[in-house]
């Protein structure tokens, strides 16, 4: 059976956004927000509330949606794991990105990474949602900035684009 | 003491159910089971939960199956996600409350992390699963090192946060009878905001048969140290021809069965009329529901 | 002028947001400087307790820590954190009574001691081994507890909790004889709750002391300057050794407390290593002030044909342990009480009391919409009374062009065409018409109207400096100290000089978020953002056009008059053949070969704000209550807001939007609830709600454009406006459904629910 004990070091791998990445884990207690952003310093991913409410820290775990606060690393080496560092390709921003700077919907920006994500959860599995739909899928993401009326209007608008595009 | 990073502690990944109740056993109060973990998680960092040992359980395979059966109803194990019974049309269409119930908790996120069987061995009386479970009468199926037992969801709880699991027990899974003709079912609760803990939480189950209550079962949550069924209220309706009068009678007497407090989400005088309003009101669409049921 | 403008008024993507959403921005809370200490709080676990002795030996012992602070281990200078007092004109209403650990605990949270150490885990442990002696004393946690006789005292310096007491502002006329003299004399009275405004960046400080003695300091500062000021008097250092930054802070709804970052300070002193202090979310409540919290009692007189004839104000302000903005807030609350309508004959008191609960004071809106809520709500009541239309009533008393908004005369006047088109927005007549009752629901509908500002002005101190400089790419880089908090400042200002330049809004870089190598700025505070901001840029612009045309003038042997600049390139009105890149111009001016010196074309301008436009607006609300259960549901919320000119109308429309949403939850169900014990019980969003997208009401914004002839294109405040209306609106919409009026906010269903049996109405 697998164990560890604390402090024991164990190197486990993930594959953050197509990479492969190893760090040495000291013991269990490290969550996966923690190693996001502590060891392989990819501060894209937030973390606010700690207790699961906010979706700050949300990342994707084989495509779906995570809250990596409350999420140990150790849980899930060895899988692919998606953050917003990775939905921009070669330059281009992914739709629903351009969509958030077209709409105004991220103002401080704390918010958008979980936002953006979420929303590629919904549009990936839903191209078309409704208003409510939308509002339904980002009830666990908190905005304290924009009243969120923009942000459902990037989504709106990524959809849209999304559709015309193909993509 | 409430920390940013998680204390120290021993992590195990059991793959079979054998595995977990010999830690259990093993280990007793200082163990905790981890299924998905977003309660589990925050509690030990805030350091409400102190656990030395943690089991994860996501690694044992048949924790995740569950099926209808027509004749048997819905069974589903304890890694079965919110998300997939949030999802799953079977249990939209033959237990649409424990379905509504499941939608309407936390966030999409947390669903596909968090269990149904992790919330009901929370045993947070605040639960909104329990309730609609107990009204459908659901089982927990218990595994310990002497082997299998079941529990009814109803009698899980002995007090504040307490369960009847004993050293080395764990869930795997619950079991759903399938439901009657003639049964409606309703499920509602008050809360301060659609992400918040419920201040009040309702199910009710019945079943009509010429206008009689065959059978009525209420749960309420939050309003008591545990989720419980509002028995005494159950005891005015069972037999009795329907009637307003009778429900609003079944709605008043219900607010014995809770014994609510004050806190910051409500205060004992409302959860106390609220006992009454969604008993009544629930009674009432459950009675409708039925009645549509029989003609169909 | 008919000139149609290129940037102004356009819908242009905020600025940094490609980096925004690819999550390459850095917030303070990110930055990991290497060998950072991790700083952990040791916080009172009583309300109100005399510390007898701390004993840290043990502690120290613990191998890997490396500070430990108390008391006696930091300035003995009281501050008061809220760093106002630098832009204040009456800087000794801001009592400094805090010392950066407190000797003695005020309330539950109250910082007494912090470590530094290696790790979580070891700061975990020393904390466990310091020895705290209290004596627990007896508490005041409620203001009547405070003001009781022999109460016990927060602050024994002061002889009682009644810290301070001002009649300002502007009390004019006999109140006694005036309401004598009314005809109708209404009065409401309200006690207004501890929403936290909550930003969703956690607060971090980190500080590190360099080699040569300088101090870098990371941390979600939305007035660096001034927290630099108050850090280099507090340690004594001089102002220029100081670094404040903050590039990009998650959310600016009221200064995040300074408190954290002299612990933080002080910690990395006397380790003299590098340390990093972070509130876990359920200190951070306990240690950031909520927004203030006041009783107010209002009474107003009309005569009988519905002239506002006087009007009274006391205003009693919960500052909780510390003094903070006690007095800082009041005074935008009771200018929203007198702003917008004509009022004769005013009196107002405020009295600040302290009780042993956390700190309170200044959140977005900075108590204007408790003024708006209790002045729109005597409206109401006055109409009634005297038989009139709820609007009508407004328009007649509305003040007009010539009258002084609170302390400056108005600049434009706008008030009643605004209420007109959010009455014709909103349907009110329509909606007015609709039967009231429907099964277990009443409808309602509530107006409010409010008057806010653009700045501190007359008050305040609001000055700010920036460099303005040509590159040699013919681009513009703008340098001043500014962090940004997510409302786009930075760029509806950089529209603002692109306007006045006439150089391509992509050809401006910014140097911002640091105090080091950036001029003075008194930071953002009363809504004065555009304004202040907007007009420093345009002011730098206008000069900096002005070196550039000197320049060009002599590379191309033309007289400047005859210049001017279009989309990047100086051109000659005269002659066709006299043009010029401004990367030649910029180029040239630099490697300039043909003898003579160097010269970077670079401007240094301040804007000095005397005037602060009034920014009007209007909020509608539609409810309905469920006259069994007491909830009550917003089916629609209208904020018409005059902005002068949108420069940017999308950064408009989401200030507006986010604040609305702020208000909405003010109204409803935002609050720290604290027990009778002190303790706040809503320590972290999932027991202190805030809404979500499941609970967003149905909002609409509608922008008022009539230009301000001081602000930068005409504009306007806006980051505040949308909390003032809205909480007023739904209260008012409450009271027309029912006929109920909640001295205690939020309005939750349990307070309706007590109301509605308390008058026994049925639906
Ligand atoms: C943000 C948020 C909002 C929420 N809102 C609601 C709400 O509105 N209504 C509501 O009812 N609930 C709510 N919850 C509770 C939520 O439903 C439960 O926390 C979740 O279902 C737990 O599932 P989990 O698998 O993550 O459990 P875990 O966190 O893994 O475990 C929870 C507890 O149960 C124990 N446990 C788990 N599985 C077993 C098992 N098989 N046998 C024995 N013990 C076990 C664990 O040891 C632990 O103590 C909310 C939770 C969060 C984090
Ligand atoms: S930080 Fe993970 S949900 Fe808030
Ligand atoms: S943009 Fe600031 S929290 Fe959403």
């Amino acid at each position: 059976m697998f164990r560890i004990e604390p402090k024991k070091s164990e190197v486990v791998s993930f594959i953050v956004n197509g990479q492969l990445k190893e760090v040495i884990l000291k013991g269990p207690n490290q969550t996966l927000a923690e190693v996001l952003r502590i060891k392989l310093d990819m501060t894209g991913t937030k973390e606010s509330c700690q207790c699961g409410e906010c979706g700050a820290c949300t990342v994707l775990v084989e495509g779906e949606p995570v809250l990596s606060c409350s999420t140990l690393a150790i849980a899930v080496r060895g899988k692919r794991i998606t953050t917003i560092e990775g939905l921009a390709e070669g330059g281009v921003l992914h739709p629903i990105q351009q969509a958030f700077i077209d709409s105004g919907a991220s103002q401080c920006g704390f918010c958008t990474p979980g936002m953006i994500l979420m929303a590629k959860v919904l549009l990936d599995e839903n191209p078309e949602p409704t208003e409510d739909q939308i509002k339904e899928h980002l009830g666990g993401n908190l905005c304290r900035c924009t009243g969120y009326v923009k942000i459902i209007e990037a989504v709106q608008l990524a959809a849209k684009t999304m559709k015309s595009v193909g993509a | 003491m409430s920390s940013l990073h998680l204390k120290d502690f021993v992590y195990f990944e059991p793959t079979t159910t054998a595995e977990v109740t010999s830690l259990l056993a093993e280990h007793g109060a200082k163990a905790r089971i981890m299924a998905g973990g977003i309660d589990l998680i925050p509690r030990m960092r805030a350091g409400s939960i102190k656990a030395e040992v943690v089991i994860n359980i996501q690694k044992i395979p048949e924790l995740s199956l569950f099926e209808y059966d027509p004749a048997k109803g819905f069974r589903f194990g304890a890694m079965v996600s919110l998300h997939t019974l949030d999802t799953c049309q079977e249990l939209k269409k033959h237990f649409p409350i424990i379905q509504k119930a499941i939608n309407q908790i936390t966030s999409v996120q947390s669903k596909y992390m968090g269990t149904a069987v992790g919330n009901v061995c929370l045993a947070t009386p605040a639960s909104d699963v329990s309730p609609v479970l107990m009204v459908h009468d659901a089982e927990l199926i218990i595994e310990g090192t002497q082997g299998v037992r079941t529990e009814k969801v109803a009698d899980f709880y002995t007090a504040y946060y307490k369960t009847t699991l004993q050293q080395g027990e764990f869930v795997t899974g619950v079991s759903i009878p399938k439901v009657a003709e003639g049964t409606g079912a309703a499920f509602y609760n008050k809360v301060r905001t659609h992400a918040d803990i419920a201040k009040i939480t309702v199910a009710a189950v019945v079943n009509v048969q010429d206008g009689v209550f065959q059978d009525a079962k209420i749960a309420l949550g939050a309003v008591a140290p545990v989720a419980l069924r509002a028995r005494s209220a159950e005891a005015v309706l069972q037999g009795q021809p329907i009637s307003e009068e009778l429900i609003q009678k079944a709605a008043e007497v219900a607010m014995n069965d809770g014994s609510p407090i004050s806190d910051f989400r409500s205060n004992k005088e409302y959860r106390l009329d609220m006992i009454r309003v969604l008993v009544g009101r629930a009674l009432n669409k459950a009675v409708n529901q039925a009645k549509g049921v029989q003609h169909v | 002028m008919g000139e149609t403008l290129t940037y102004v008024g356009k819908r242009l993507p905020f600025l940094k947001n490609r980096e925004k959403v690819t999550g390459s921005v850095k917030y303070p809370s990110d930055i990991q400087v290497p060998g950072a200490h991790f700083g952990k709080l040791l916080t009172s676990p009583h309300a109100h307790a005399l510390i007898k002795s701390i004993d840290v030996s043990e502690a120290e012992k613990v191998p890997g820590v490396v500070a430990i602070i108390t008391f006696k281990d930091i300035p003995q200078k009281k501050i008061n954190p809220a760093i106002v007092k630098w832009m204040h004109h009456h800087p000794e209403h801001d009592l400094e009574d805090m010392y950066v650990v407190s000797e003695k605990a005020r309330f539950i949270g109250d910082i007494i001691g912090a470590v530094a150490a290696i790790d979580e885990e070891t700061a975990d442990r020393a904390l466990g081994l310091i020895k705290v002696e209290y004596e627990v004393l007896p508490a005041a946690l409620t203001t009547d507890e405070a003001m009781a006789p022999g109460a016990p005292l927060v602050h024994e310096e002061y002889g009682s909790n009644i810290s301070l007491k001002a009649g300002f502002p502007g009390n004019r006329g006999d109140a006694d004889s005036a309401f004598l003299n009314a005809d109708v004399l209404v009065e409401a009275h309200v006690k207004t709750s501890r929403q936290h405004v909550w930003p969703l960046e956690p607060l971090t400080c980190t500080a590190e002391f360099t080699y040569s003695g300088e101090l870098n300091v990371w941390t979600p500062a939305q007035r660096p300057m001034t927290s630099r000021k108050q850090i280099a008097e507090l340690f004594e250092l001089g102002e220029a050794s100081v670094n404040v930054i903050c590039e990009h802070a998650g959310g600016f709804f009221g200064e995040a407390n300074w408190s954290i970052v002299p612990v933080c300070i002080a910690l990395a002193k006397k380790a003299a290593k590098p340390v990093r202090l972070q509130y876990p979310p359920e200190l951070y409540v306990l240690a950031t002030p909520s927004r203030e919290v006041y009783e107010l009692s209002g009474k107003v007189g009309f005569s009988k044909e519905g002239r506002l004839m006087c009007g009274a104000l006391d205003l009693l302000v919960e500052s909780g342990g510390y003094f903070n903005r006690s007095s800082a807030t009041t005074q935008p609350a009771m200018g929203a009480f007198q702003a917008l309508y004509r009022l004769p004959v005013y009196r107002g008191l405020m009295q600040a009391v302290y009780t042993n609960t956390p700190t309170t004071g200044g959140a977005r809106g900075y108590g204007e919409p408790q003024g708006v809520l209790l002045m729109e709500h005597l409206f109401d009541l006055a109409a009634a009374k005297l038989g009139k239309d709820r609007l009508e009533l407004r328009y007649q008393n509305f003040k007009k062009m010539g009258e002084y908004a609170i302390q400056l005369p108005m600049e434009t006047e706008t008030q009643e065409r605004v209420l007109r088109l959010a009455a014709e927005k909103f349907g009110w007549k329509e909606k007015e018409a609709r039967p009231k009752s429907e099964g277990n629901t009443r409808r309602g509908i509530g107006v409010a109207n409010y008057m806010d500002v653009s700045g501190g002005q007359p008050h305040e101190l609001n000055d700010r400096h920036c460099v303005m400089s040509l590159e040699e790419d013919g681009t513009v880089t703008v340098t001043q100290s500014h962090p940004d908090g997510g409302m786009n400042l930075l760029g509806s200002c950089t529209q603002i000089a692109a306007e006045v330049l006439s150089i391509p809004f992509e050809h401006f870089h910014h140097v911002h978020g640091c105090t080091k190598g950036a001029l003075n700025d008194m930071g953002l505070a009363a809504n004065s953002g555009l304004y202040g901001m907007g007009n420093l840029y345009a002011k730098a612009a206008a000069a900096l056009k002005e070196e550039i045309l000197k320049v060009a003038a002599r590379f191309l042997e033309e007289a400047k008059e005859n210049l001017d600049i279009k989309d990047g390139v100086v051109f000659s009105s005269q002659d066709p053949e006299k043009k010029m890149t401004l990367r030649e111009v910029g180029d040239r001016s630099i490697y300039n070969h043909s003898g003579g010196a160097s010269h970077q074309i670079s401007v240094t301008t301040g804007f000095n704000p005397k005037l602060n436009p009034a920014a009007v607006g209007t909020a509608m609300a539609d409810i309905t209550v469920d006259m069994e259960t007491g909830e009550i549901k917003v089916e629609k919320l209208l904020n018409v807001h005059d902005i002068g000119r949108a420069i940017n109308p999308m950064g408009v429309e989401g200030q507006l939007e986010g604040a609305m949403l702020l208000g909405y939850g003010y109204a409803l169900f935002e609050d720290l609830a604290i027990d009778e014990k002190g303790l706040v019980r809503a320590n972290n969003v999932n027991r202190y709600k805030m809404s979500s997208t499941l609970d967003l009401p149905d909002m609409e914004v509608v922008l008022f454009e009539d230009p301000a002839p001081s602000g930068p294109f005409g504009g306007k405040g806006v980051g505040m406006s949308g909390v003032l209306g809205v909480p007023s609106a739904i209260a008012n919409a409450l009271y027309d459904a029912t006929g109920i009026w909640l001295e205690e906010m939020p309005y939750t269903p349990e307070r309706v629910l007590a109301a509605i049996k308390a008058k026994k109405l049925e639906s």
